[in-house]
């Protein structure tokens, strides 16, 4: 019976969000419709939950008197519908749920993916893998994010205009969620219906993909769907500000807390697909280029423009039509990556044993929504106002340039991920493309990019000249000269690519930190207290350059493990001892064990550090007999100087087994960069909402 | 309407979207095969416990059109398709082989022929997968149609269905034979 109370709920959602999308609309069409539900206003006056005190405007010069501001007075009005789409999705999901922890198999989309020895972590897990499942979590995380976009655009704290207030921003912004909401909702329902049943339930499911039992695919997803419902979030409000024409410092400050807080999440999101697939795949790599990874990697660079183009909005209010478009764009590639790895356009799916899924209703509902966007955006791309001048050396032209070109990588991506498809429809022919061309088209982009990105926060804006520039920079380019002329001696047959990686890693940590430095030891103006240099430094600035700081981190540690990288391949005896780097692993047998639904095959490994032991490493071979299907855990150390990996393979000819291991130096600094730039992030983040409570909290007392 | 570069992003996306929806009704599970319109590849696979009679070469390019399943008692889609691939053999008139796929246990695959039935003219047992790979098996199950002179003329990636036996590889082989 639940699954039918969660199918209910979906119709709902698709209903409310639809609903949302009229009531909130400042059209004629909302105003008939409130005119015909005044007879019961207790449709929509049921009182919201929250206690915000309002500080509307009512007397403001709207142009036409919305409906809803004679209500103004109770504004949990707006709370309603949001709330009620929000608690019916937590139904939706929590009925899917229901069924996967009960193993309900008269769900087809349970018996896909689940069976009844599948853990009861991974049965959860399994409930968001597949079509259906997925876009559940996607609704729910949409019905949250709708109802914290209320919760900002009409709660207290933000009538910070006075009689400028015009409303219909906000208006339209939960208008166009609400659309979205609606045609996620019934794109679910037309392809993957997750609650339908079938007449007959078979007695066990055909299992979880082995691939997808870990932990830390399972807690991706979440991250995932949650920095796109921020991308729907950014979308709505630049949408709401192509409609009304206004696309002022308003949006941009309202849009902060949306790109930061998307940034974030898509960044866990990829960070933690990296260490997956570091850490299963027998061959060690973060990275591979696949199309999942590309899915996840295109809304997270337009986003990284994105937090750079709206800081020069809210600042200089220039840039308009540019940061309009990344707004559009960066929900489009978000969405289209979604309908990428779920549908079959690009040859079979990896799982052949699941049944091929065409995710159409999305796809079109994709082309709908942003064929309209971009014609709205071609339009109003003329009439946001003109541009404010700036000269070519200042912090706005390094910021546009640099989102221009991050723009340019994501459009690399693109091509590189749908080229394939174009070429298949033009002669048939398949081909796939890997990570050399990436990696040759994207150097000639990346490179520049990084040095800009050294000396681009010292700018100054409007207007900076080249001596001062030299000056402030003079420490960081003679230190990070320092760095490779040391790297570059020290090794002396290293090849250019990785010593201009790691002099670029240099160089962005000493500029940044010179920066902090001089920012620091500012010589205060007369009668400051001698604290006010670390008030003016600010949680913008901090998060700001903690990002940077991470990214070099990262770049360092990922140059560094390419170039220095150890491998050695031997078919091992039990207590055989291997070298890599400054380790010793001894290798002391199979053992054959059961895991919870896999048999595997755990070898066991003794570490040595210059002859002393460190840890035991436990790479593994799993079987799962469900699915009969292979996979492959490898062991890894994080050691100071770098990552030990191991794994094992099949029984060689000679009856030893195959050890693979690995030396990575500095392979750590690449998971530390990662996590300082979402550190950065998160603390932007969090500050934020710190200060909203703490502004809150003032104005009531 | 005047000319302006904000119509860029509108002409870009019409581009790529009409790409994605013409590609909409082609079904790549149609995997070409670099295979088709080849000869068959070289190999010889031993005979399943207790059998006589192995797979090699030798044994579709007799002169005659054959079919190739390639099948494995772990998958399920094999078991879904198995009448089909009976009635293949009833149907058809021609020797259908069975490639039995990379087994754990060798009996695996006696067993599950015993239980549903045994409608191939001989099976070759490929253990390690190795034939496999030169026949570009992508999934189990694969079904190959070679013609007499062992050139492989068709291939179907996936299970049979009654509609896939009955509109393709029937009259395939039908057409085949003249």
């Amino acid at each position: 019976m639940l699954a039918e109370l969660g199918h209910f709920a979906l119709l709902l959602i698709v209903v409310t969000g639809f609903g949302q999308a009229v009531l909130f609309s400042p059209l004629w069409l909302r105003s008939s419709i409130r005119a015909t539900l005044q007879g019961r206003p207790t449709v929509l006056a049921a009182t919201g939950p929250n206690g915000i005190t309002p500080e509307f405007n009512v007397t403001g010069p709207v142009s036409a008197p919305l409906p809803f501001d004679s209500q103004i007075s109770r504004p949990g009005h707006y709370l309603v519908l949001p709330a009620g789409l929000l608690l019916m999705a937590i139904v939706a999901q929590a009925a899917l749920l229901h069924a996967f922890i009960v193993s309900d198999f008269s769900l087809p989309i349970v018996a896909n993916v689940s069976h009844s020895s599948t853990p009861l972590l991974f049965r959860i897990g399994a409930a968001f893998t597949p079509d259906g499942g997925a876009m559940i979590l996607w609704l729910l995380a949409a019905s949250l994010v709708n109802v914290v976009l209320a919760m900002q655009l009409f709660g207290a704290g933000q009538s910070t205009y006075g009689q400028d207030d015009d409303r219909t921003l906000f208006y339209n912004a939960m208008s166009v969620l609400g659309l979205l909401v609606g045609v996620l909702g019934l794109a679910t329902l037309i392809d993957a219906d997750p609650f339908l049943r079938v007449a007959v339930a078979p007695l066990d499911g055909r299992g979880m993909n082995p691939q997808s039992q870990d932990v830390l695919r399972v807690l991706r997803e979440p991250f995932l769907y949650l920095g796109l419902a921020g991308l729907m979030v950014i979308y709505a409000l630049t949408l709401s500000g192509l409609l009304g024409c206004k696309f002022d410092r308003r949006i941009a400050e309202t849009l902060r807390f949306w790109v930061i807080a998307s940034w974030v999440a898509l960044g866990a999101a990829i960070a933690i697909n990296a260490y997956r697939s570091y850490s299963q795949q027998a061959w060690g790599n973060w990275w591979y280029w696949d199309t999942a990874e590309n899915s996840l990697l295109l809304p997270w660079l337009l986003t990284t423009a994105l937090v750079h183009c709206r800081a020069v909005l809210e600042k200089t209010e220039t840039l308009k039509g540019w940061t309009a478009f990344l707004g559009l764009s960066a929900l489009a590639v978000g969405w289209f990556g979604v309908y990428l790895t779920r549908s079959d356009l690009f040859g079979p799916l990896n799982e052949t044993l699941m049944k091929p899924n065409d995710s159409i209703a999305l796809l079109v509902g994709f082309c709908a929504i942003f064929a309209g966007s971009y014609y709205l955006f071609w339009r109003r791309g003329d009439e946001l106002g003109e541009p404010r001048p700036f000269e070519l050396l200042s912090r706005e032209s390094s910021m546009f340039i640099n989102s221009v070109m991050l723009a340019l990588i994501a459009a690399v991506v693109l091509i590189g991920t749908i080229y394939p498809l174009v070429l298949r429809w033009l002669d048939g022919e398949n081909i796939t493309v890997g990570g050399p061309f990436y990696v040759e088209v994207l150097v000639p982009i990346v490179v520049p990019l990084l040095f800009l990105m050294g000396f681009a926060p010292t700018l100054r804006w409007r207007q900076d000249e080249m001596w001062m520039i030299g000056r402030r920079m003079k420490l960081a380019a003679i230190l990070s000269i320092i760095i490779v002329l040391f790297v570059s001696i020290r090794f002396i047959d290293l090849s250019p690519a990785p010593l201009i990686g790691i002099g670029l890693a240099g160089w962005i940590l000493t500029a940044s930190l010179s920066d902090l430095w001089a920012r620091l030891w500012r010589q205060p103006d007369h009668g400051e207290s001698k604290y006010r240099n670390l008030q003016l430094l600010g949680p913008r600035y901090l998060s700001m350059t903690l990002a940077h700081i991470g990214l070099a981190v990262m770049l360092a540690g990922g140059a560094a493990s390419s170039v220095w990288e150890e491998q050695v391949v031997v078919s091992a005896r039990a207590g055989q001892s291997i070298q890599a780097g400054p380790y010793n692993l001894q290798y002391e047998g199979v053992a054959l064990l059961a895991g919870e639904n896999y048999a595997t095959r755990q070898a066991t490994f003794i570490l040595y550090r210059h002859a002393l032991p460190v840890t035991e490493l436990f790479p593994e071979i799993r079987y799962y007999p469900i699915r009969g299907v292979e996979t492959r855990e490898a062991g890894i150390w994080h050691g100071r100087d770098g990552d030990l990996h191991v794994s094992i393979g099949d029984r060689g000819d000679d009856g030893g087994r195959v050890v693979s291991v690995r030396f990575l130096p500095m392979m750590p600094w690449v998971w530390a960069g990662m996590i300082l730039m979402l550190t950065g992030g998160t603390i932007s983040i969090l500050t934020r909402i710190f200060l909203r409570f703490q502004k809150n909290g003032v104005s009531a007392s | 309407m005047r000319f302006s570069i904000a119509v860029i992003p509108l002409v870009l996306f019409a581009a790529l979207a009409g790409v994605f929806l013409m590609n909409i009704d082609k079904d790549s599970s149609v995997v070409p095969s670099v295979l088709i319109d080849k000869p068959a590849p070289e190999f010889s696979l031993p005979p399943l416990p207790g059998r006589e009679a192995g797979l090699s070469r030798a044994d579709v390019t007799k002169g005659e059109v054959s079919v190739l399943n390639v099948f494995a008692s772990w998958c399920i889609p094999c078991r879904a398709e198995h009448p089909l691939i009976k009635r293949l053999s009833r149907e058809a008139d021609v020797p259908v082989y069975g490639l039995n796929y990379k087994e754990k246990d060798p009996q695996d695959g006696v067993k599950w022929l015993a239980e549903l039935g045994d409608p191939y003219a001989a099976v070759g047992m490929d253990l390690s997968g190795r034939t496999g790979i030169d026949f570009g098996v992508y999934g189990v199950p694969e079904t190959f149609i070679i013609d007499g002179a062992g050139q492989i003329r068709y291939k179907h990636v996936g299970p049979v269905t009654a509609d896939v036996l009955e509109d393709v590889l029937l009259p395939k082989i039908a057409e085949l034979k003249e």
